[in-house]
């Protein structure tokens, strides 16, 4: 799962959005970082739907920008994003062990 | 389209740029980038000269990558280079066989209107082979994919 991949299911966990508040909410989480730029988001969403791990959905009413098109994340999206969650957890704590990351202070 | 004028020549360069996109990636989400560039363009020329000029690198380092990677997903480019190399390879092997061979392309009369007809002919069933496979690969199922 590539890191973009893993910042647009992110996105998509706190509901349905529209491409360029994923973007926001990667920039938002990734700050310098990573750069991503509406062609990265939106390759990324393509491949996502060709997975079957995200949808596209009806604009959500008045409320909704007119002009975009939303996507959610799907049951199976959901899944592969928490596997892949508990990997990178896995991995945190093999790094921690191995002193490279200090625990992060509890209370 | 209400505010065509007040487009500016950043966005319209950006919108042209897209159309280098494949036109399938084009037609899913050029208007959405386009939409976003517009909004970007907008937050960014709050944060000055500095902020705009971060911006249309970032953009454009963006789009760039973008046509290179959905080009390469359409699996153009890798038939691109069977096509180029399928040809030199069949012709260099023709053309070192023949020059082994003894065989004289007849010099005319009915034997050498035969051996053309066939040439033309195995021309023609490769034309057509190689446009039903394209078609095929272009035309692949996809999920999810829309419209």
């Amino acid at each position: 799962m590539t890191p973009a991949v893993v910042h647009v299911l992110l996105a998509l966990a706190g509901g349905e959005r529209h491409g360029y508040a994923i973007l926001k909410d990667v920039q938002l989480h990734v700050g310098s970082r990573l750069r991503f730029g509406p062609g990265t988001i939106y390759g990324t969403l393509q491949r996502l739907m060709e997975a079957g791990w995200v949808e596209e959905v009806a604009s959500p009413g008045a409320d909704g920008d007119q002009r975009r098109r939303y996507y959610r994340m799907t049951r199976d999206g959901r899944e592969a994003l928490k596997s892949e969650v508990d990997r990178l957890g896995a991995l945190l704590d093999a790094a921690r062990a191995h002193r490279i990351r200090p625990r992060a202070s509890r209370g | 389209m209400a505010g065509a004028q007040a487009v500016s020549f950043e966005a319209r360069l950006y919108r042209a740029a897209l159309h280098l996109c494949p036109g399938e990636f084009r037609r899913d989400h050029g208007d959405e980038m386009a939409c976003d560039f517009d909004e970007a363009r907008g937050e960014a020329a709050a944060s000055g000269a500095g902020g705009r000029w971060v911006l249309r690198l970032l953009m454009g380092v963006d789009l760039a990558r973008t046509i290179v990677v959905q080009w390469l997903r359409t699996g153009l480019p890798a038939i691109g280079c069977v096509a180029l190399l399928c040809p030199l390879v069949v012709g260099a092997g023709i053309a070192s066989a023949v020059r082994r061979l003894t065989f004289r392309f007849p010099a005319g009369g009915v034997e050498a209107e035969g051996v053309g007809l066939v040439l033309l002919a195995v021309v023609a069933l490769m034309v057509v082979v190689v446009t039903i496979v394209f078609n095929l690969w272009v035309h692949r199922p996809r999920r999810g994919a829309r419209r």
